[in-house]
């Protein structure tokens, strides 16, 4: 583990000096190190535990975060990037204090949209929600993927952090749908990745299309948790939105049945997605707060949506995938396929929630508290890990709640067991920790990689992962940030 | 008013969730009250469900009761095939893919079964409203 010594943030510099300083630099009106304005930063939804922050800052340009960093890394005071806080893994808590730059107040500018080559150039701040309603108003032909987040929910950091969304199947990862990055370094230099890494200056708008064939920098910043550098600017791939569209709804019956079917499924590739729930969170999503499954129910609800650009192309990706469900029944798996649309009217139209993206989804922020293990998994593991996961949920007395997803057409997958809790509850935050405790040590064991990592979550990969890999991890973080200012903690850094 | 229970499962929830976007229609309370009946549902794949009109009141019991009255049996597609216009209650029975059982000649218990659940299914069906919100403004 990387060894770094405890230290005072003021130990160079006094506390006043740098709030005088961060005053310069954003204002007063953009600076605050007031308890009640900080403490909104010291949590999240998880059960991580909390931290205070000493600033916040709220910036308007690059400028202002070039002299911050400079400052800061001669000062050897933290840097926590924060967009709306909505990550699950207590990313942006500030673990040794420091200054939180808020991208979500005044960064948060869409900069431009190239039609042609199907981008979006971002600040950080942009969330889902204000993405989307620029892309239906100005750019009806383009559509951008959107996870199971909120619209208040920030796009970059969720490309940054290899979400998922609802494209999956087709897309994988959405860290391989970022086309180029602006990122200060520690020292104060601004660089720019990717295709627009040409313009000594500046870079031309139109210049953000790629992010290959030159050395691939965007690695030493994508998934690091904001470790390596601060983003100013990221470009993320756009689609054509096609005028045909078909959501399908499957009950599959039998807890393990479902991986085959997600599998088979993905593997057709007429499919946009292919993501999955345990039938208690349909029952979540419409207020019950307590649902049970009940014999003759089904164990799992997959959605299933497809699209294409004509009609007779819609029509073959659609015999296409009703073939393949016909074939699964026939080699004996029980499951029900449904137009969502109509399935919706009759169940609950809540149940909307899942397919008119980003929504605020009930079942995930009706409650004060949510954590869970999110990771990529191998997909011919998910039967072993879908059977010990739901025993893990109903021998701690906790609704099962398992999301899943095949990522570009079942190379690999996603497992997520989620827990919903009552953060104000005595005991409650233990008892979902102890929960998800275990079935962190079930999936790593079974190969899963988290993302948007907690801590304490990485502390336990570390025991697995290869010699050679954390000394490189380390050499790259060392050289990136060598007096460790940014995000300090993460990664066990 | 009718009231209508709260229930757990998904038929019933479905159940429910059809029954009350009708709950305030006057014609729907003249069906419903003092039918006193018990409606077996038994979806394929699924599971029965026993439906018991009771007074104002509508029950969800899961099972098939030994008494009921009516007893439906079909497939959720074709459910969903009829509630939306693409197949016909009658020639469906004909095909065989309805099994209905229990109505005998009891014209009355024909139009109302009728109505409390093939209208109600259409009527939910057809809606064209999908936004949940905008319906229940009142409640969230």
């Amino acid at each position: 583990m990387t060894v770094i010594k405890e230290r005072n943030i003021f130990e160079k510099i006094k506390r006043e000096d740098v709030y005088k300083k961060l005053v310069d630099i954003f204002g007063s009106q953009n600076v605050s190190d007031k308890d009640v304005d900080l403490y909104p930063y010291s949590y999240d939804m998880t059960e991580c535990k909390p931290h205070m922050p000493d600033f916040i800052v709220i910036p308007e340009n690059n400028d202002q975060l070039v002299i911050l960093v400079k400052f800061c890394n001669s000062n050897l005071i933290p840097i926590v990037p924060y967009i709306s806080g909505n990550n699950v893994g207590g990313l942006t808590i500030p673990e040794k204090g420091g200054i939180i730059v808020d991208f979500g107040k005044k960064m948060n500018r869409i900069l431009h949209v190239n039609e042609n080559m199907m981008y979006a150039l971002l600040e950080p701040g942009v969330t889902f929600g204000q993405l989307k309603k620029h892309l239906d108003e100005n750019y009806p032909n383009l559509r951008y993927s959107y996870p199971f987040a909120p619209p208040y929910a920030g796009v970059v950091g969720n490309a940054l952090l290899s979400g998922m969304n609802n494209m999956s199947s087709k897309l994988g990862s959405m860290g391989d749908s970022i086309n180029g990055l602006e990122v200060i370094t520690s020292d104060g230099e601004i660089a720019r990745i990717g295709s627009c890494f040409y313009g000594k200056d500046n870079a031309d708008p139109d210049s953000w299309w790629c992010r290959y064939p030159m050395p691939d920098l965007m690695g030493i910043f994508v998934n690091w948790q904001g470790m390596t550098g601060l983003i100013t600017k990221c470009a993320v791939q756009l689609w054509p939105n096609p005028p045909y569209k078909k959501t399908y709804f499957a009950g599959v019956f039998g807890l393990t049945n479902v991986a085959t079917v997600m599998r088979e499924v993905g593997r057709t590739e007429v499919v946009d997605d292919v993501s999955a729930i345990s039938i208690e969170v349909t029952k979540l999503t419409i207020g019950i707060t307590k649902p049970k499954k009940f014999p003759g129910e089904p164990d799992f609800a997959l959605l299933l949506p497809i699209s294409a650009k004509s009609e007779k192309l819609f029509n073959a990706k659609n015999e296409i995938l009703l073939d393949t469900i016909e074939n699964l029944k026939n080699e004996g798996i029980n499951m029900v396929l449904l137009d969502v649309d109509e399935f919706v009217k009759i169940f609950d139209l809540r149940f909307r929630c899942y397919l008119d993206l980003p929504a605020a989804i009930l079942s995930l922020v009706e409650y004060s508290g949510l954590t869970w293990f999110g990771s990529y998994a191998p997909t011919h593991k998910l039967e072993d890990l879908i059977q010990k996961v739901d025993n893990l949920f109903y021998k701690h007395d906790i609704t099962p709640f398992i999301y899943m997803k095949i990522m570009k057409h079942s190379h690999y997958g996603i497992f997520r067991p989620i827990i919903p809790y009552n953060k104000f509850k005595e005991g409650e935050e233990e008892k979902v920790h102890k929960l998800l405790e275990e079935i962190v040590d079930v999936c790593l064991d079974a190969g899963c990689i988290p993302y948007k990592t907690p801590i304490w979550m990485t502390e336990k990969m570390r025991k697995k992962i290869n010699e050679g890999w954390l000394t490189l991890f380390d050499k790259i973080k060392n050289c990136l940030d060598p007096n460790n200012i940014f995000n300090p903690g993460r990664w066990n850094t | 008013m009718i009231s209508i229970q709260d229930p757990e499962d998904l038929l019933s929830i479905a159940l429910r969730n059809i029954f009350s976007s009708r709950i305030e229609e006057k014609e729907f309370y003249t069906n419903v009250h003092n039918w006193n009946k018990k409606v077996v549902l038994d979806i394929k794949s699924f599971y029965p469900l026993t439906v018991i009109f009771e007074g104002d009141e509508i029950k969800f019991e899961r099972g098939e009761v030994k008494d009921a009255d009516i007893i439906l049996r079909l497939s959720l597609q074709t459910l969903l095939d009829i509630a939306n216009g693409r197949e016909d209650p009658l020639s469906a029975a004909g095909k065989g893919i309805i099994k209905l059982e229990g109505l005998g000649n009891d014209s009355e218990k024909l139009v109302k079964f009728y109505n409390i659940f093939l209208v109600s299914m259409q009527k939910a069906a057809n809606n064209p409203n999908i936004n949940y919100y905008e319906l229940n403004k009142k409640t969230k």
